[in-house]
């Protein structure tokens, strides 16, 4: 500043000195100033009011605009402050400003002056600079100051006015709508869309809870704004009145909102469901951004737990060689409710649910226990653990249906054929135990003067092996139950040793000592014969099972081949594989073919463990291809030929076969197939038996046709007041089933039924006295007592009637039957000497069957010829009924475990047994053998009604059957 | 090169047999790859396979009858897969003879697939083990068809090729699955072996002990006769000759004529189960019993002894080359005509007329079919016997198969369980007798020749090789009667030895 500063070249003073200027300043600014800042106040105040009003808009263009229009105003007035400022420091503006609006030509001269005078400060060639600051401070000292006052004071009037003006309009602005100005202000000021200043939107505030429909609970008042705890999926309703109108009001948990509507009543209402903790807020929406009440409702979603499963021992692991039947006993528990129990098992990629349990509406509890047998259907072709759960669904409508589950029972599957080569391996025990009594018996020397202690040594030591034998043929393996066949043949091959010591025990000699050495070895063989013949058909069934897993194998392995779902097949190529390792080692066990099939397989599983390896997956699957093909056809590896070991190419000489040594297998098969043949037969006959009494009875009925009828209407008039129920134990309850049952003797009656009649009427009466009896005792009951003494009356007589009736059907239809019955007596008298021949051939050598079973077939003998009996004098029922006991012996007597009921996979199809023994075979008609569907008519029979003791065998194992 | 050497006889062979035979087939006048084929397929026969590749790769033709050719080529190769692939073609019409081979080829390629091939490239030897546990076999293998070859180039003019391939599988079914013998009929005969697709399969002694290195070297006629004859000797001379060729491959062994093929042969006959020799069918091993196989096999190897003893030892290979070279469409009764003046029905009154005149002394026991009277007896006591020696009794054992050699004195295996009994009871005297003269025993037995070799070391030197011969893996007869872990100094028998201790018993 030339002005300000002196010259320090020179050491002149400035040109105008600083005092001189402001005072000329002063006297402008003096009057100017402060009307020029009430307008800029003014101004302000306006922008402020018009940009709170953009700025509640609430979009982020309107905000941002108005938030930019601000900070533009203000950096305007800084910049309005910097120049003038700089202005006042600018002695030629000032002199212009001031002087120049009142005297220009003084202010020009006056600008000349000062310009000559910088001059002469800058160049001593310009003239003296004394000089020409005199000059200028004489310019100067002219100038009209009053009259420069008067001119700032009119200007100032001016601005002055303008501010006013602008004032007002601010005013007028916000007077009209203050809140929104506020409303803006605080929409101006939100982050992330929530602004800072909350305010009060909603008045009279209500709050109520509904909870979801599937928890049966009724609507709740809550307390506003008091936290509260309310179930997941809760509908909860806010109702108030609007403090403002014209906002979109909402009421927000910070993820959802929800708009306030009319209820209506002039109030507003909305509604939120609760999915989780929630703070709930009433906000109004202005664009982005919201502006929330002060109010908050906390609220804690109570979850809908998954339902929570027990099942005792779990988690654990178990062997089913060692627990056989697995009980899962389980419990279920749920927060709300129940859907569905259920079963899980999982192996493998297998998965099998099955349901347990759908527990009634909603239970929260739900127990109850399951069994897994080894030969549950799931187990079957599995040979991996298998993971055991109990699952339970509940009832969540909110967030979905959810599963619990219990912890894991890991159920430990045999190896394919271990339970067989268990069950081989004990009866080897049982044959050794056999092979040791021989061998003390032909190295004992007998002396007659040691005879007692001979017997007595003998008889224990057959009493210790009898003893094994049976306790070995009762073992259980997975499942796998003894031998139908083999145990019926060592019952057989002890009875003989049996009848052999006590034989020798009685007449203690050499001769009967070397028959009963003979007897032993005979038996030892027919049980060796019978194990071998077992383990043949065990190989066969195991064998076939693993073919199924070659073929697995070779699936697998091709899938690989082919580069199809790789991990999958890998996985399966791989447990197939450990499967058949495993399993071929079973087949090792299982005696010669056993030994023979399963070298085979670990052969064969070397190849194609040599394919795989290098990942030449085409030739693992044919291996396995080859394997599988081998195993369907599990023969020996040689057969034929004489089996000699000398041939060449083909052919060789008979050899020592020991397959030979016994047919006692095979003797076995016959006894079986010859008491399955006779009781088929048998029942056949009985079936014809009870054909003819039915055809000649039918038609003696015909004759009683129309009297039958008139009876049954009788009774019917005669019952037809009594109840229809009652409370248990009164007379009404009584009286009521005497009524059916009379009812169901007058249907009887209309079928001409009248066996039936007459036991259904002797039912009646029984229950109509009872009801008598009952009536008399009670006050309330005395009329029902009446009614059913007066009905009993009446039965009484209909009974009679029906029993002479059947008496005399009898005797006719006996009569018109007499010929087929005579033909039948013949039949039978055939049949019983078929359970007679039997029965001998059952006494000898290895056919002998155990006591039981000969008595059995005795039996069978002996009704039968009663039967004959009967039937030749033409008494249908009698020779009917004894057939009937006869049928019940020979069924009892063919009665036999079933080894292949505890097969895992297949049943023996390779089992002799289910084949004819040689020749051809009569297959049986469709209608002609009755046999099991009679024998479930008489067990049913027997349960309903009172049980014959005859029947009580029958009708224990059916139940037991029924249980199982 | 190849070509132009083999084109003279191709050229004789195409004009002499292929092109009549072709065009009288099917009516038509052959294509060039008729020809081919044909020319491929003799080769194929005569086992030289060589020749057959060239024949077979001079050709771009995708013609079906070459397909087949070259797929019968595969399997006579032994690369089943190849086959398989060569067969799979669709256009390929599927006549008997294609399925056929089709059927030979995918039971081949599942039945070899990663199976182990051992080569012996010095001796032209390549057997393929089904099951890799029999490679301690190999070298008796290869011993015993290195030495068939140089006696049936002897015998019959006929030099095997290089390399004889010989496949030993496990059983039966794949047996018949690689050969395409009925499974039934090798049941029923009890086949062992076959020469068929150039190659000799035997099922491995493992799967049943018997007379294999005899066998091997009768395949091997088998194929011999086969090359020899491009496939045209019928059945009675293959299996005549075989017969007779089986024991030459080595020095005589003991009960090498036990039963006398003339006597059993005369003696079957007698018994109305003989048939006439141009009567055996396709194969011995698919007639109806195991019986009326054993009296075929007497009568051809009693009517081919016969047949060389008249014409001299010379008569075979001439018969051979004529049977190769007639045309006629029963070459073997045209050659026998020209070698002796007389055919078939001369030669077989003659040597009926021969088989009247020789003893039929024969025992009972080893007659065709024999049913031997006390045979249920001693297979019980020897059962007994087992079932006592196993648990540890030998001394009632000893009594049980005291019992069965009284009833079958003759049966080896009896002797052998007895022995074993009395040897276990510290017997060894007693135990001596049973073993001591083979000329007591009918029949071939592995361990009577181990429990001789043992008891009777001075009697016959070869008895543990004897024993080899016949059950080279049961422990006993492989290990020369050591105990574990002792096993036979020779290398190969320690190798077999250790084998048969693997077997799980």
């Amino acid at each position: 500043m030339a002005v300000a500063k002196p010259d320090t070249r020179t050491g002149a003073q400035p040109a105008i000195a600083p005092e001189w200027l402001s005072r000329l300043r002063s006297s402008w600014d003096a009057e100017i100033s402060p009307s020029v800042r009430r307008v800029i106040a003014a101004l302000f105040a306006l922008a402020f009011v018009l940009l709170a009003l953009l700025a509640r808009m609430g979009t982020q263009r309107a905000r941002f605009a108005a938030a930019a229009i601000f900070a533009a105003l203000i950096l305007g007035a800084v910049a309005r402050a910097v120049i003038v400022r700089k202005r006042r420091a600018d002695p030629r503006r000032t002199i212009a400003e001031a002087v120049g609006r009142t005297d220009p030509d003084l202010s020009a001269a006056t600008l000349r002056a000062l310009s000559l005078s910088e001059r002469t400060l800058q160049d001593d060639n310009a003239g003296s600079p004394a000089l020409a600051a005199l000059h200028l401070r004489r310019l100067l000292d002219r100038a009209p100051l009053d009259v420069i006052r008067r001119r700032a004071a009119s200007l100032a009037a001016g601005w002055s006015v303008a501010a006013l003006f602008i004032a007002g309009a601010a005013l007028a602005i916000v007077v009209a709508e203050p809140f929104r100005i506020i409303e803006g202000l605080d929409v101006l000021a939100a982050r992330n869309g929530t602004a800072p200043l909350p305010l009060f939107w909603v008045d009279d505030i209500s709050m109520s809870a509904t909870p979801p429909s599937y928890l049966h609970e009724s609507e709740e008042l809550l307390n506003p704004f008091t936290p509260v705890a309310l179930p997941r999926g809760t509908k909860i309703a806010v109702r108030g009145t609007a403090v403002h109108s014209g906002r979109q009001l909402l009421i927000s948990d910070g993820r959802t909102e929800t708009p306030f509507v009319g209820d209506g009543g002039g109030g507003i209402v909305a509604h939120l469901t609760l999915t989780e903790n929630s703070r709930i807020h009433i906000v109004a929406a202005f664009g982005d951004v919201r502006i929330p009440q002060a109010d908050e409702q906390v609220i804690t979603a109570i979850a809908d737990e998954a339902p929570k499963v027990r099942v005792a021992g779990a988690p654990r692991t178990t062997r089913i060689l060692d627990e056989p039947n697995i009980a899962l006993t389980y419990e279920a528990e749920d927060d709300h409710g129940l859907r569905e129990v259920v079963l899980s098992m999982r192996a493998g990629a297998r998965e099998e649910r099955r349901i347990l349990s759908r527990p009634a509406t909603d239970a929260k509890t739900d127990k109850g226990s399951v069994q897994l047998g080894p030969n549950d259907p799931f187990f079957r072709k599995t040979y991996a653990p298998v993971e055991v759960r109990i699952e339970a669904r509940d009832n969540d409508e909110v967030s979905g249906p959810k599963w619990g589950k219990s912890e894991a029972v890991i159920v430990v599957l045999p190896q394919a054929g271990e339970p067989e080569a268990l069950r081989y391996a004990e009866l080897l025990k049982a044959r050794d135990q056999l092979t040791d009594l021989l061998a003390h018996r032909i190295e004992t020397k007998f002396d007659p003067k040691t005879s007692k202690d001979i017997v007595a040594a003998e008889t224990d030591a057959q009493k210790r092996a009898r003893q094994f034998t049976m306790e070995a043929l009762g073992k259980t393996f997975a499942g796998l139950t003894p031998n139908g066949r083999m145990t019926a043949l060592a019952r057989g091959q002890w009875s003989r040793l049996d009848k052999s010591l006590d034989a020798f025990s009685k007449a203690p000699s050499q001769t009967t000592y070397d028959k009963l050495i003979h007897e032993t070895e005979d038996a030892l063989l027919a049980f060796d014969g019978g194990l071998r013949a077992l383990a043949v058909r065990d190989t066969r069934a195991v064998a076939k099972r693993l073919a199924d897993v070659a073929d697995e194998t070779a699936l697998a392995a091709g899938a690989l081949a082919l580069g199809m779902d790789t991990e999958s097949a890998a996985l399966r190529l791989d447990a197939s594989f450990g499967v058949l390792d495993s399993g071929g080692k079973q087949l090792l066990k299982l005696g010669e073919l056993g030994l023979d099939l399963g070298e085979i397989v670990a052969s064969d599983l070397r190849r194609i463990d040599r394919a795989r390896k290098p990942s030449d997956f085409k030739h693992a699957e044919l291996a396995a291809q080859d394997l599988a093909a081998r195993l369907r056809k599990p023969d020996a590896s040689f057969s034929g030929g004489g089996g000699g070991g000398g041939g060449v190419e083909s052919g060789g000489a008979p050899s020592m076969d020991p397959s030979e040594a016994s047919d006692a297998d095979a003797e076995q098969a016959a006894n079986e197939q010859e008491l399955e043949d006779l009781a088929r037969d048998h029942a056949t006959e009985m079936n014809q038996v009870s054909q003819a009494l039915d055809r000649a009875e039918r038609e003696e009925r015909e004759a009683i046709k129309e009297a039958a009828r008139e009876h049954a209407k009788n009774i019917r008039n005669a019952v037809k007041d009594l109840p229809k129920q009652g409370r248990p134990e009164t007379a009404e309850a009584e009286a009521a089933a005497g009524r059916q049952e009379a009812e169901g003797m007058a249907g009887s009656l209309d079928s001409q039924n009248l066996k039936d009649a007459v036991e259904r009427g002797k039912e009646a009466l029984k229950a109509l006295k009872e009801a008598k009896r009952l009536g008399g005792d009670s006050f309330f009951d005395k009329s029902t007592g009446q009614k059913a003494a007066e009905a009993a009356e009446t039965l009484e007589r209909e009974l009679k009637w029906a029993e002479e009736a059947l008496e005399k059907l009898r005797k006719a239809a006996r009569e018109r039957a007499k010929e087929e019955l005579s033909k039948s007596s013949k039949n039978e008298e055939k049949l019983a000497e078929r359970a007679r021949s039997l029965s001998e051939k059952a006494h000898r050598g290895n056919r002998t069957l155990d006591q039981d079973t000969l008595d059995r077939l005795t039996d069978a003998e002996r009704a039968m010829r009663e039967a004959q009996r009967a039937l030749q004098e033409g008494d249908g029922e009698k020779g009917k009924k004894q057939q009937e006991t006869a049928q019940r012996a020979l069924e009892m007597a063919q009665n036999r475990k079933d080894d292949e009921s505890g097969d895992r996979s297949h049943g023996t199809d390779e089992d002799p047994r289910n084949k004819p023994i040689g020749g051809k075979a009569d297959i049986p008609g469709k209608d002609k053998y009755k046999g099991p569907e009679a024998f479930r008519k008489r067990v049913m029979d027997g349960l309903s009604g009172p049980v014959d003791p005859a029947l009580k065998e029958a009708v224990k194992r059916y139940a037991e059957g029924l249980l199982k | 090169m190849k070509t132009a050497r083999l084109f003279p006889t191709l050229a004789a062979f195409t004009f002499a047999v292929a092109l009549p035979s072709i065009s009288h087939a099917e009516n038509r006048l052959p294509t060039l790859s008729d020809i081919t084929a044909s020319l491929a397929r003799g080769a194929i026969l005569e086992l030289d396979l060589t020749s057959a590749h060239t024949i077979l790769d001079a050709t771009e033709s995708t013609d079906p009858v070459i397909a087949v050719e070259r797929a019968r080529l595969a399997v006579y190769e032994g690369d089943c897969d190849r086959a398989v692939e060569l067969l799979s073609r669709a256009d390929l019409a599927m006549s008997d003879e294609t399925r056929h081979i089709g059927d030979i080829a995918r039971g081949c390629a599942r039945a070899t697939a990663a199976t182990v091939t051992i080569v012996d490239k010095e001796k032209g030897v390549s057997v393929r083990l089904q099951d890799d546990d029999d490679q301690a076999l190999v070298p008796f293998i290869v011993d015993v068809a290195d030495k068939a070859r140089s006696t049936l180039a002897k015998d019959l003019g006929v030099t095997l090729p290089s390399p004889i391939r010989i496949e030993l599988v496990r059983d039966q079914l794949t047996l018949s699955a690689v050969t395409g013998l009925p499974y039934e009929a090798a049941q029923t005969t009890g086949t062992v072996a076959i020469a068929k697709w150039g190659r000799v399969t035997m099922l491995s002694p493992r799967a049943h002990g018997y007379g294999w290195m005899d066998t091997l070297a009768h395949e091997l006629t088998h194929l011999a006769l086969t090359a020899g004859t491009r496939d045209k000797a019928p059945l009675w001379f293959q299996e005549g000759v075989a017969k007779r060729e089986e024991t030459r491959w080595r020095e005589a062994w003991p009960h090498d004529d036990l039963p006398n093929n003339d006597a059993y042969a005369a003696v079957g006959i007698a018994m109305n189960l003989g048939r006439p020799l141009d009567k055996l069918g396709p194969s011995i091993a698919m007639l109806p019993s195991a019986e009326e196989a054993s009296v075929a096999y007497a009568e051809v190897s009693s009517f081919v002894r016969f047949f060389a003893s008249e014409l001299g030892e010379d008569a075979l290979p001439r018969m051979v080359v004529k049977v190769k070279e007639s045309p006629a469409d029963d070459p073997a009764a045209g050659a026998l005509k020209e070698i002796s003046g007389m055919d078939l029905a001369a030669w077989d009154t003659r040597w009926r007329q021969h088989l009247a005149g020789v003893p039929k002394d024969i025992p009972d026991e080893l007659k065709p079919g024999a049913k031997i009277p006390n045979m249920k007896q001693a297979v019980k006591a020897v059962r007994l016997g087992q079932l006592l020696f196993d648990r540890g009794h030998p001394r009632a054992a000893a009594v049980q198969h005291s019992v069965a050699h009284a009833a079958v004195p003759w049966e080896a295996s009896v002797r052998c369980y007895l022995t074993a009994a009395l040897l276990a009871e510290g017997q060894t005297e007693a135990a001596k007798h049973y073993v001591e003269k083979p000329e007591e025993i009918h029949g071939r037995n592995g361990r009577y020749w181990s429990l001789h070799g043992l008891l009777h070391p001075q009697s016959e030197p070869r008895a543990y090789t004897l024993g080899i011969a016949l059950d080279p893996l049961t422990p006993e007869v492989a290990c020369e009667e050591k105990p574990s872990p002792q096993t036979p100094a020779d290398p190969f028998k320690k190798a077999l030895c250790e084998a048969a201790r693997r077997v799980p018993r």
